[in-house]
C-alpha cells in the first residue's frame, strides 16, 4: 500500500489550444470532500470546459484525496495552491500542462535528521535544463519542482536518496553527499507514445496518430556512418534500407513495403523539415533530430500524388531558449575492403585456360565431322587454327602457359591478386561544430561540417561541406517566424559501374591473374590481357588500376536550400501558416576517357586509342520554389477535441542541362572539353546519343529543359473522444503537369481511426499491470507521378543529320513516340491494421502493423505495335484494369531488458514480411524483360506472381559418360529440319536444347524438359527463383554502464535468390578472364568429375547450352549483417574541465559492417544493379549483381565535446 | 518604457498587417496563375502540328526518312544479317557471341524472341510511319512549286513502298498502315496482318506513283542519295518480277510484261552507253561514287567524317589483311562460305576483288574485300567513305535477263547476261554453256547461270537471299540448300533449313498483342 502511495505517477493535462486569457482568467472553485483525482480532474473541466482532460484512469482510481477546498481567480492559481496543498505539480508549457502528484499525505516516515540545504541543476542528456521535473527526497514528504532554469533547491540529509522524476524521462535515483551541489541528467525515455511525430504539414503525439508510422529519433543513429541512408539501415520495421553500393558517394536504397509500380520510380518522397523536393543525399546526419517514416497509404496521402512510395519526413535540430550551447565532433576512421571474393590464382587459371581450349577444339574437330584422337591435344596453335578456321580463340593456347610437345601447362610467371592492387585502406575524416541556443523570442541552431572520405578503390573519394542556420523566432504571441537556410557541397572522385570495360571493380574480378599490374620501370602495365584476345579469347580488357587510375570522373554538387516560415494565430485557435521555400543545385560533371588506356584491343596512344579518348563535361542547374499556405484550428469542446487543417500548395522545378562531348584529343594534358578538335565538339542530346556520340558513363543528363509544376489542395480532420477514440479524415487534390490534359487532376482520400482500449474502464490491466493498448486501422489512397515530363504529347525529336552527296549533312527532323494524352496517376490504394501494446511499466513495446495495397492504373511503357514507330515499340500509359498487391506484416519490438541506475540494456528488433504479386496486368502481355549481360533474357512479370521473378531453365544435372550411348540412340531418331522428334518417341537419354550448337558431351548440365516434348526450348522456360525475401529483419542492442555505452546494430534479410551477372564472366568456365574459386571444382573427366554440379572447361562449346540463364546461376541472397558496432565513453564531470568552459567529453569508437554472414560469392548480397539503359524499368529486373563498387568495413574512433 | 513598448507593439501590428497583404497577394498570384501553370510542354520539341509550317520543314522530315532508312538495322551497310546470313554466301561461325542470337540468322535456328529480329521489324516500321506522317501533313502546307511537293511525296512513297516490299518478302502477310497514327487507340486498331497481295498492290501504287512523277531521272552529285526516276522504275520492275516469280504462280504474264517494261524504262534512263564501258572497280571505287554512272541509289557516307563514315570496309577486313582499310584487323573479319568461293569460275576477276584470303595463324580463311578505302583519308581508324549501293545497272541488266528468260525471250536474256559477263572479263553465256564443263554442269540452265551470275556479279550487296527466293519454289529452295555440303557451311546447320525459312517469324511482342490478328508464320 505504501509503495502504491509513494509510487509517482503523470497525469498529462494537454491543452491543445492555445492557452487564451478568457480560459486562465476565470474563477475556479473547488470543494471535494473525499475525493480522487478523477473528480478533480472533472471538477477542474467543468469549470474550464475549452481544456480536455485526458489521464489515466487505472493510476487516478488508486488515489484518495481527504478533502480538496481550491478558490482562485486563474485557473493558474487554482493549480498553484493544488500543487502546494496536494502535491498536485503542475508545468506550464506553452501549449501544454502536465501535472505530477506526489502525495502529501505519506505515511509517517523517520524524520530526517535537520538535513542541510541541497540545489543543483536538473538537466537532460544534452545538458539542457529541465523546468517542471520533480525532486524528491526518499522516504519523507521533501518533493520540489524544478525552475525555469532547471534549478532546485531541498532539504535533504547526506545519506538519503533524491529521486528525480520528468514526463518523458526516466526516473533517476541519486545518492545525497556532503556536497550542497548536486546536478543530476535525466535520460529520455518512457511511453514510445508520448513521442512527437511528423506527419506531414503537422507534428502530433504518436498516441494520436492512427496511420502507420516508424521514427527514428536522432540518439538511435549511427553516427560514425558517412551518410545518413547508411546511419539507418535495420532500424525500421517496414522500411527495407539496402546499402547496395560501397563507394563514398553511394547512397542506400530505400524501399517502404514493397514495390507497387512496373515503369514508375518506387523511392520514397523525401521531406526535409516540410519541403518535399528530393532526397539531399549529403545532408548531415548531426544535423537529424527524428525521421519519421510514413508507410501506409492513409498516412501518406496528404502528400498525394507522389506519396505511393512512402514518406521521408527529416526533421533537423532547432534551438531551444537557454543557455548557448556549442558542440564540436571530430572523427577518424579508416576504411577497408569488406569482403575479398574468392578467385582462382595464376596456376589454376592457367590450368583453365589451357583445358578450355582444349576442350574447344576436340568439340569442333568432331562437330565439322573429321577425325579425332587425343594426341591432337598436342598441335600446335598453326596445325590448330587451318584445321578450325575462323575460331582461333576459342582453340589457340597462349604459348607461355602450354608446353605444346608434352600437352603440359608450364606455371605463368606471376600471381597477381587485382583485388589487392585496386583496393587500399583509406582514410576518413570528420569536423563538426554546432551551436544552438536561444531566448524567449527567438532560438537558433548553427551547424557546420566538414568530411573527407576516400574511396577504397584508387581515385575515388568524396568531399564534403555542410552548413545549416535554423532560426525560429516569437514575435508576438500570435505571430512565429522562422528560416532554414542550409547548404549541402559534395566533390566526388567517382568510378564507373558495370561491365569490367569500363568498371574497375568488375575488372579486378575478371583480370587475369597471370599478368603484373606494374612494368618493370614501375610503371602501370598496359594491353597485356587485350592485345592477346584475339588470338587466345581473352576478353579485350585493360589493366582495372589503370583503368581507375586514369579515367577521370568528378563531380561537383551544390545544393543551396531557403526556407522561411510564418504562422500567425487569426482568431483564437485558428492558426494561419505561409511557408515559402526555394532549393537551387548545381552539378558539374567532368569524365575524361583518355587515350594513355587501351582502346578495345588496341593499346594506349595507338590511333585507334587516340580517336577513343573524349571529354564529357555536363552542367546542371535546377530550382525548386515552393509556397504553402495552411490553416490550422484547434480546440476541444468538453471531452471533444477536434483539429482541421486546410492548405494549398504550390511547388515549380526547373531544370536545365548543358551536356557537351568533345573528341579529338590528341594528347592526355588538358582533359578537358576545351581540348577537343575543331569540330568535334557534340552538344549531346538523344539523337547525337543514337548516332553513337558517348557522353561520359552513366552519371549524366542529357542537354534540354523542362519545368515541371504541381498543384494541390489539402484538407484533414482529426477527432478525438476522451483519449479513447481517434477519427482522421484526410483529403488532397494534386494537378500535376506531366499528366495529359485528360487526366491531370487527382483525389488522394483516406480515413483512419484508433480505439485505446487501456482507458476504457472496463481495461483492468488484461495484459499486466501497468500495460497499454491501442488498436488502429486506416484506409487510403496515394498516388505516383514519376515519371518523366512531357510524356503526354508527340513532339518532334531533337534533330540530326543525313549526308547526301559529298556535301555535309543535311539536318534530319522526325517525329518521337506516339504518345497517350490520357496519361494519368498510378494509384496505390493501402489498409493498415496496427496494434500498440506497452507491457510491464512500458518496458516491453510492441507496434504491429498488417497491410495490404493494391497499386492500381499501373504506369508502363506498355507493348504497342511497330506501326506506332515508337521507340523499342512500347508507349508509356496507364494499364488500365491492372493491380499489384503488396500485403504484409512489420513488427517493432522495443524492450528494457534492465534498468538500473547504473545499467542499462535495451534490445530492440523487427521484422518485415512482405508479399508482392500482380493480380492483373490490365491487358498487358506477359512482361519479359532482360536484366544482366544476355541476350537472353532473365526476368518475367505475369499475373498471380511477383514483380520481376527470375525466368529462365532448370538444370536437371549433368550428362556423364554413361549417358552418351542413350544421346547416341536418341540422335538418330532427331529430325533437325522440324527440331522434333517423332511421335510417341520416349527419350532415352537427357534432353537436347535445340538452340544448342554442339551436341551434348560429358560435362555439360542439361536442361529440364518441362513440357515433355523431348526436347528444350523457349516452352520449356519458366520461373526459376525469386528476388524477394521471404522476411527481412533488424535488430539492435545497446547498453550503458555508468560512463560506458555500448551498441551493435544487425540487419538481414532471408530467403531471397540473387542472379549475379558476373556469373556471365566469372563462373562460365571459359578461361576468358578470371573465375571464381569454385571453377577448380569442375568436371574434368570421368576420373575427375569434380563437384557434379560445375560443368566442364570450354572456350566454344557449351555457351549456348550452359550460360543460358538457369538455375545455375542463381544464388542464396539471404545473409546476416552487423552493420554497426560502437561504444563510447563520457568522461566523468571534473572540476578542471568546467573552469575551461567544457562541460562534457565523449569519445567513442566504431566498426561499420563489421561482418557478413552470406553463401553470396559476390561482395554484397545486397544488390540493386540496373542493367537496363532505362531505369524506369528496374523495378521489372531486381535482385541483379553487376559491377557494383563493394561494400567498406569502417574503423572510426571520435571525440565529441560540449561547452 | 511605456511609450517605448507601445511602439514596439504599433511596429508588430504593422508587421502583421503587412505580412496578411503579403499572404493574400500571394494567394492570388498563385491561384491566378493556376491554369497556364499546369500546362508545360517541352521547351526542346515541337509538336507535330506544330512542324509542319513551311517547305524547308517538310524536307527535314522527309531527311528523316532517309536517315530512319540508313541505320543498320534497316537498310544500312551493315543489316547482311537480315538478308545475305540468311544465304548461301555469308555468315558466322560465332555462335557464341551476344549469346548466340546472330547466330540463329545463318543456323535457321531463329527463335520468334530473337532480339536482333524484333531491331529490324522496328527500324522498317519506323521508317513507314514518318514516311506516312509526311504523307499525312504535307497538303496542309503550301509550296511556291506544286513540282517540288509532287517531288517530296514521290520520295516518302518510294522509301514507304521500298520497306513495304521488304517486310513482304521477309514476312509475308504484315501490318500495312498508309497514314499517320497520332493515337493509341489507332495504332491498336491497325494492328493486324494485311494479305501479301494486298501489300503488293500498295507498293506498286506508290511506286508507280513514283516512276510517273517529277523526280529528276538521275540526282546530280549534290543530292546522290535520293531517289530518282531511275530509282523508281528499277524497284518497280523488280517488285513486278519478284511478284510474278513468287506469288502470281501460273498467271504471272501481266507482272513480268510490267517488270520488263520497267527495267527497260530505267535501262533507257542510263547515262552509258555499255556496261563494258565502267570497270568494275570504279563501282566500288569511293572517290568515283559520286560519279558513276551505273549507280542508281545509294545510301550515302562520309569519308574521314566522325560521325558519319562507312565502317564496313575496316570491319570487314581480317587480320593480316590489307585490302580493306588502313585500320588493322583484329579478328576473322566479315565471313565468306566456302561454298561462294568454291561458285566462282576459274580467273573471275570478281573474286579477287570480292573476297581475300588472310593467312594470320588466328584467321587462316577468307573475308570480304569488297568494299574498301584503305586511303590515307579514311585514316587508321577505319573511317571509310564507302556508299551503300541498293541499286545499280548491273542489277536492272541481270533482272532484264531473268524477265527476259521467264518470257521465253532467250536470245534477250543472253544478251543481257554477257553484257555483265563481258565487263567483268569472262567469256560469254554461248562460251562457257558449251566449252566449260565445270560451268556446264554446276550451271546447266539458263536460270541458274543467271542466278550464278547475279551471285558474284552482286555478292554480299544482300540480294542473294532474295534472288534465292525468286529462283526457287520453297520446297524446291530446301532441295537447294540441302545439296550443299555442310562443310562448305561452315558451324551453322544445314540441316535445319526447312520450308519454315521462306520467312521470319513474327516477332514475338508482336504476336502477343493480337494472337488472332497477328497470327504466327507457320512452322515457329
Amino acid at each position: 500500500m505504501i509503495k502504491k502511495l509513494q509510487r509517482i505517477f503523470t497525469v498529462h493535462l494537454v491543452f491543445l489550444l492555445l492557452l487564451s486569457k478568457g480560459a486562465s482568467a476565470q474563477t475556479i472553485r473547488l470543494d471535494l470532500p473525499g475525493t480522487d483525482l478523477a473528480k478533480v480532474v472533472t471538477a477542474l473541466q467543468q469549470q474550464a470546459p475549452s481544456i480536455n482532460f485526458s489521464y489515466s484512469q487505472e493510476s487516478l482510481e488508486k488515489v484518495r484525496l481527504d478533502r480538496v477546498q481550491v478558490k482562485a481567480g486563474r485557473l493558474q492559481d487554482a493549480l498553484e495552491i493544488l500543487q502546494k496543498r496536494y502535491g498536485l505539480h503542475y508545468l506550464m508549457d506553452g501549449n501544454n500542462v502536465t501535472l505530477k502528484y506526489v502525495p502529501v499525505a505519506a505515511p509517517p516516515a523517520p524524520r530526517a535528521t535537520e538535513g542541510h540545504r541541497i540545489e543543483g541543476t536538473v538537466s537532460d542528456e544534452n545538458g539542457q535544463p529541465l523546468k517542471g521535473a520533480t525532486v524528491h527526497v526518499k522516504g519523507s514528504g521533501n518533493t520540489v519542482p524544478t525552475d525555469e532554469n532547471g534549478h532546485y533547491s531541498i532539504e535533504a540529509a547526506a545519506g538519503s536518496r533524491l529521486e528525480i522524476s520528468s514526463v518523458g524521462f526516466s526516473t533517476r535515483e541519486v545518492l545525497v553527499k556532503d556536497g550542497s551541489s548536486l546536478d543530476v541528467r535525466l535520460k529520455e525515455g518512457a511511453n514510445v507514445l508520448n513521442e512527437v511525430v511528423f506527419v506531414g504539414y503537422q507534428k502530433m503525439r504518436k498516441s494520436d496518430f492512427t496511420g502507420a508510422v516508424a521514427s527514428v529519433k536522432a540518439k538511435e543513429l549511427n553516427v560514425s556512418a558517412p551518410t545518413l541512408g547508411q546511419a539507418l539501415v535495420g532500424k525500421v520495421a517496414g522500411v527495407v534500407v539496402s546499402q547496395t553500393d560501397g563507394s563514398p558517394y553511394a547512397s542506400t536504397k530505400i524501399r517502404v513495403r514493397g514495390v507497387g509500380s512496373i515503369n514508375a520510380g518506387s523511392d520514397p518522397l523525401y521531406v526535409i523539415d516540410g519541403y518535399p523536393v528530393g532526397n539531399d543525399l549529403y545532408i548531415n546526419p548531426n544535423d537529424i533530430e527524428s525521421i519519421d517514416i510514413l508507410k501506409d497509404a492513409a498516412s501518406a496521402a496528404i502528400y498525394g500524388s507522389r506519396a505511393s512510395g512512402g514518406v521521408v519526413l527529416i526533421t533537423t535540430k532547432r534551438g531551444k531558449d537557454g543557455k548557448g550551447k556549442l558542440e564540436y565532433d571530430f572523427q577518424y576512421g579508416v576504411d577497408q575492403l569488406a569482403k575479398k571474393v574468392k578467385l582462382l590464382n595464376g596456376p589454376q587459371f592457367a590450368q583453365l585456360v589451357v583445358d578450355g581450349r582444349n576442350d574447344s577444339y576436340r568439340d569442333l574437330v568432331q562437330n565439322a565431322g573429321l577425325p579425332w584422337n587425343d594426341n591432337m591435344f598436342k598441335d600446335d596453335n598453326t596445325t590448330r587454327n587451318a584445321k578450325i578456321p575462323g575460331n582461333a580463340g576459342s582453340i589457340s593456347i597462349p604459348t607461355e602457359l602450354y608446353d605444346f610437345a608434352n600437352g603440359t601447362v608450364i606455371p605463368p610467371k606471376y600471381n597477381t591478386d587485382w583485388q589487392d592492387a585496386l583496393y587500399r585502406n583509406a582514410a576518413f575524416v570528420r569536423h563538426n561544430l554546432s551551436f544552438s541556443g536561444g531566448t524567449k523570442t527567438i532560438r537558433y541552431a548553427l551547424s557546420g561540417a566538414y568530411q573527407s572520405q576516400d574511396g577504397i578503390m584508387v581515385n575515388t573519394g568524396q568531399q564534403r561541406v555542410n552548413f545549416r542556420a535554423n532560426v525560429d523566432g516569437d514575435i508576438s504571441d500570435k505571430l512565429k517566424v522562422g528560416a532554414n537556410l542550409s547548404f549541402t557541397g559534395n566533390t566526388n572522385q567517382e568510378t564507373q559501374e558495370g561491365r569490367w570495360d569500363h568498371s574497375p571493380a568488375f575488372g579486378a574480378l575478371i583480370y587475369m591473374p597471370i599478368f603484373p599490374v606494374y612494368n618493370a620501370d614501375g610503371s602501370l602495365a598496359t594491353n597485356l590481357a587485350a592485345a592477346q584476345s584475339a588470338a587466345y579469347g581473352y576478353q579485350s580488357i585493360e589493366n582495372p588500376v589503370a583503368t581507375a587510375e586514369r579515367t577521370q570522373i568528378t563531380r561537383k554538387g551544390n545544393r543551396n536550400t531557403y526556407n522561411a516560415f510564418a504562422s500567425y494565430e487569426l482568431l483564437s485557435h485558428l492558426v494561419f501558416k505561409a511557408n515559402l521555400g526555394l532549393q537551387t543545385y548545381n552539378e558539374q560533371y567532368q569524365y575524361y576517357l583518355p587515350s594513355s588506356l587501351s582502346a578495345g584491343i588496341y593499346p594506349p596512344f595507338s590511333p585507334q586509342a587516340v580517336a577513343a579518348a573524349y571529354a564529357t563535361s555536363m552542367t546542371k542547374t535546377m530550382k525548386d520554389q515552393l509556397a504553402e499556405f495552411t490553416l490550422n484550428y484547434n480546440r476541444q469542446f468538453g471531452k471533444h477535441s477536434l483539429n482541421l487543417l486546410g492548405g494549398y500548395t504550390v511547388q515549380k522545378t526547373d531544370i536545365n542541362v548543358l551536356n557537351v562531348t568533345a573528341r579529338g584529343f590528341q594528347n592526355d594534358l588538358i582533359p578537358d572539353i576545351t581540348s577537343g578538335a575543331q569540330g568535334q565538339v557534340t552538344v549531346n542530346t538523344p539523337a547525337t546519343v543514337a548516332a553513337g556520340v558517348p557522353t561520359g558513363g552513366a552519371g549524366a543528363d542529357l542537354t534540354g529543359k523542362s519545368v515541371n509544376t504541381l498543384i494541390s489542395y489539402l484538407g484533414r480532420v482529426q477527432y478525438s473522444y476522451e483519449g479513447k477514440y481517434y477519427l482522421t479524415g484526410s483529403i488532397r487534390t494534386d494537378g500535376s503537369s506531366r499528366f495529359g490534359p485528360d487526366n491531370r487532376w487527382a483525389v488522394f482520400p483516406s480515413v483512419s481511426a484508433g480505439w485505446n482500449i487501456s482507458k476504457e474502464s472496463f481495461y483492468r490491466g488484461w495484459l499486466s499491470e501497468n500495460s497499454t493498448l491501442r488498436l488502429r486501422a486506416s484506409w487510403g489512397l496515394s498516388g505516383n507521378n514519376s515519371i518523366g515530363n512531357y510524356n503526354a504529347i508527340q513532339t518532334f525529336a531533337n534533330p540530326s543529320g543525313i549526308p547526301f552527296g559529298n556535301n555535309s549533312p543535311s539536318t534530319a527532323y522526325y517525329a518521337g513516340n506516339v504518345a497517350d494524352n490520357k496519361l494519368g496517376w498510378e494509384s496505390t490504394s493501402q489498409y493498415n491494421f496496427g496494434l500498440d501494446l506497452g507491457l510491464f511499466h512500458d518496458r516491453l513495446f510492441v507496434i504491429a502493423n498488417y497491410y495490404d495495397s493494391r497499386t492500381y492504373n499501373l504506369l508502363f511503357n506498355n507493348n504497342i505495335s511497330a506501326i506506332s514507330g515508337n521507340t523499342n515499340a512500347t508507349i508509356l500509359t496507364n494499364l488500365r484494369n491492372s493491380k499489384i498487391q503488396n500485403k504484409g506484416f512489420d513488427i517493432q519490438l522495443d524492450g528494457k531488458v534492465v534498468q538500473t541506475h547504473n545499467f542499462n540494456l535495451n534490445l530492440s528488433g523487427n521484422i518485415s514480411i512482405n508479399r508482392n504479386k500482380v493480380l492483373n496486368l490490365g491487358g498487358a502481355s506477359t512482361i519479359i524483360t532482360n536484366g544482366a549481360e544476355r541476350s537472353y533474357l532473365t526476368h518475367i512479370t505475369e499475373a498471380g506472381q511477383p514483380v520481376g521473378m527470375f525466368y529462365g531453365y532448370q538444370v536437371g544435372g549433368m550428362v556423364r559418360q554413361s549417358d552418351m550411348a542413350n544421346i547416341a540412340i536418341d540422335d538418330a531418331n532427331y529430325n533437325k529440319a522440324t527440331q522434333s522428334f517423332p511421335k510417341d518417341y520416349v527419350l532415352k537419354g537427357p534432353p537436347r536444347s535445340t538452340a544448342q550448337t554442339n551436341p551434348l558431351r560429358p560435362g555439360d548440365l542439361y536442361f529440364k524438359d518441362i513440357n515433355g516434348d523431348g526436347v528444350v526450348n523457349s516452352k520449356d522456360l519458366g520461373i526459376i527463383g525469386s528476388p524477394y525475401p521471404k522476411f527481412t529483419y533488424g535488430f539492435v542492442l545497446s547498453m550503458n554502464y555508468r560512463n560506458i555505452d555500448f551498441n551493435a546494430a544487425f540487419t538481414g534479410s532471408y530467403g531471397n535468390q540473387v542472379l549475379d551477372g558476373q556469373d556471365y564472366y566469372l563462373y562460365n568456365m571459359e578461361g576468358s578472364g578470371n573465375q571464381y574459386a569454385d571453377v577448380v571444382n569442375r568436371y574434368r573427366s570421368e576420373a575427375q568429375p569434380g563437384n557434379g554440379h560445375v560443368f566442364r572447361a570450354s572456350r566454344a562449346g557449351t555457351q549456348s547450352n550452359s550460360t543460358r540463364l538457369s538455375t545455375f546461376y542463381l544464388q542464396d541472397g539471404s545473409f546476416l549483417r552487423c552493420t554497426n558496432i560502437s561504444i563510447g565513453y563520457s568522461l566523468p564531470d571534473i572540476a578542471g574541465l568546467h573552469k575551461t568552459g567544457i562541460s562534457g567529453i565523449r569519445i567513442y569508437a566504431g566498426l561499420n559492417n563489421a561482418f557478413t554472414i552470406t553463401k553470396y560469392k559476390g561482395y554484397n548480397p545486397e544488390v540493386d544493379y540496373n542493367y537496363s539503359t532505362n531505369s524506369s524499368a528496374a523495378n521489372l529486373t531486381p535482385g541483379v549483381d553487376y559491377g557494383v563498387y563493394p561494400l567498406v568495413r569502417a574503423y572510426n574512433m571520435g571525440v565529441h565535446v560540449t561547452f | 518604457m511605456k511609450t517605448f513598448l507601445d511602439q514596439s507593439n504599433l511596429k508588430i501590428n504593422t508587421m502583421r498587417n503587412k505580412f496578411l497583404q503579403a499572404v493574400c497577394l500571394m494567394s492570388i498570384l498563385f491561384c491566378s496563375c493556376k491554369k497556364s501553370f499546369l500546362e508545360q510542354s517541352n521547351p526542346e520539341a515541337v509538336t507535330v502540328p506544330q512542324f509542319f509550317t513551311s517547305e524547308t520543314d517538310v524536307l527535314l522530315a522527309l531527311n528523316g526518312c532517309y536517315l530512319a532508312l540508313k541505320s543498320n538495322s534497316c537498310l544500312g551497310e551493315e543489316s547482311d544479317l537480315y538478308t545475305d546470313q540468311r544465304s548461301d554466301d555469308t555468315g558466322t561461325n560465332d555462335n557464341q557471341s551476344n549469346a548466340g542470337e546472330p547466330f540463329q540468322f545463318n543456323n535457321f535456328s531463329i527463335l520468334a524472341t530473337n532480339s536482333y529480329l524484333k531491331s529490324h521489324w522496328l527500324a522498317l516500321y519506323t521508317t513507314i510511319s514518318r514516311c506516312n506522317l509526311l504523307l499525312s501533313n504535307i497538303d496542309n502546307v503550301t509550296f511556291a512549286s506544286d513540282s517540288t511537293k509532287q517531288q517530296y511525296k514521290a520520295e516518302a512513297k518510294f522509301i514507304r513502298a521500298l520497306i513495304y516490299f521488304h517486310l513482304v518478302r521477309k514476312w509475308g502477310d504484315v501490318p500495312m498502315v498508309t497514314q499517320a497514327l497520332t493515337t493509341p487507340a489507332q495504332v491498336t486498331a491497325a494492328t493486324f496482318r494485311v494479305k501479301a497481295p494486298v501489300v503488293y498492290a500498295q507498293i506498286i501504287a506508290d511506286m508507280t506513283d513514283a516512276a510517273k512523277s517529277p523526280l529528276p531521272i538521275v540526282q546530280p552529285s549534290a543530292t546522290r542519295g535520293r531517289v530518282s526516276l531511275q530509282t523508281a522504275n528499277a524497284f518497280l520492275g523488280q517488285v513486278y518480277l519478284t511478284r510474278a516469280t513468287t506469288l502470281n504462280a501460273g498467271n504471272n504474264g501481266t507482272d513480268l510484261d510490267s517488270a520488263s517494261y520497267y527495267l527497260s524504262a530505267c535501262y533507257g534512263m542510263r547515262n552509258f552507253t555499255n556496261l563494258a564501258s565502267i570497270p568494275y572497280t570504279d563501282v566500288f571505287d569511293v572517290t568515283k561514287k559520286a560519279s558513276c554512272p551505273e549507280l542508281i541509289w545509294q545510301i550515302v557516307y562520309l569519308q574521314g567524317d566522325i560521325n558519319y563514315y562507312s565502317h564496313i570496309a575496316a570491319d570487314a577486313q581480317a587480320k593480316g589483311g590489307t585490302t580493306n582499310s588502313l585500320k588493322p584487323g583484329t579478328g576473322v573479319g566479315y565471313n565468306v562460305t566456302h561454298d561462294l568461293v568454291n561458285e566462282y569460275e576459274m580467273n573471275d576477276p570478281r573474286k579477287a576483288f570480292s573476297i581475300t584470303y588472310s593467312s594470320s595463324p588466328s584467321v587462316q580463311d577468307w573475308y570480304i574485300s569488297k568494299f574498301r578505302d584503305a586511303s590515307g583519308a579514311a585514316g587508321p581508324n577505319g573511317y571509310g567513305g564507302n556508299d551503300w549501293i541498293l541499286m545499280r545497272y548491273a542489277d536492272v541488266i541481270l533482272m532484264l535477263a531473268e524477265v527476259n528468260m521467264y518470257q521465253g525471250n532467250t536470245t534477250a536474256a543472253i544478251q543481257y547476261l554477257d553484257m555483265v559477263r563481258t565487263r567483268a572479263g569472262m567469256p560469254s553465256y554461248e562460251i562457257s554453256s558449251t566449252t566449260d564443263a565445270s560451268y556446264m554442269s554446276k550451271f546447266s540452265t539458263l536460270k541458274l547461270a543467271i542466278l550464278h551470275e547475279r551471285r558474284v556479279e552482286l555478292a554480299f550487296e544482300h540480294h542473294r537471299w532474295f534472288d534465292l527466293l525468286r529462283t526457287f519454289p520453297i520446297n524446291d529452295l530446301v532441295t537447294y540448300i540441302h545439296s550443299k555440303n555442310q562443310a562448305d557451311w561452315g558451324l551453322a546447320q544445314i540441316a535445319n533449313f526447312s520450308t519454315k525459312d521462306e520467312y521470319f517469324p513474327i516477332p514475338y511482342f508482336e504476336t502477343i498483342l493480337d494472337p488472332v490478328r497477328m497470327y504466327q508464320n507457320s512452322g515457329y
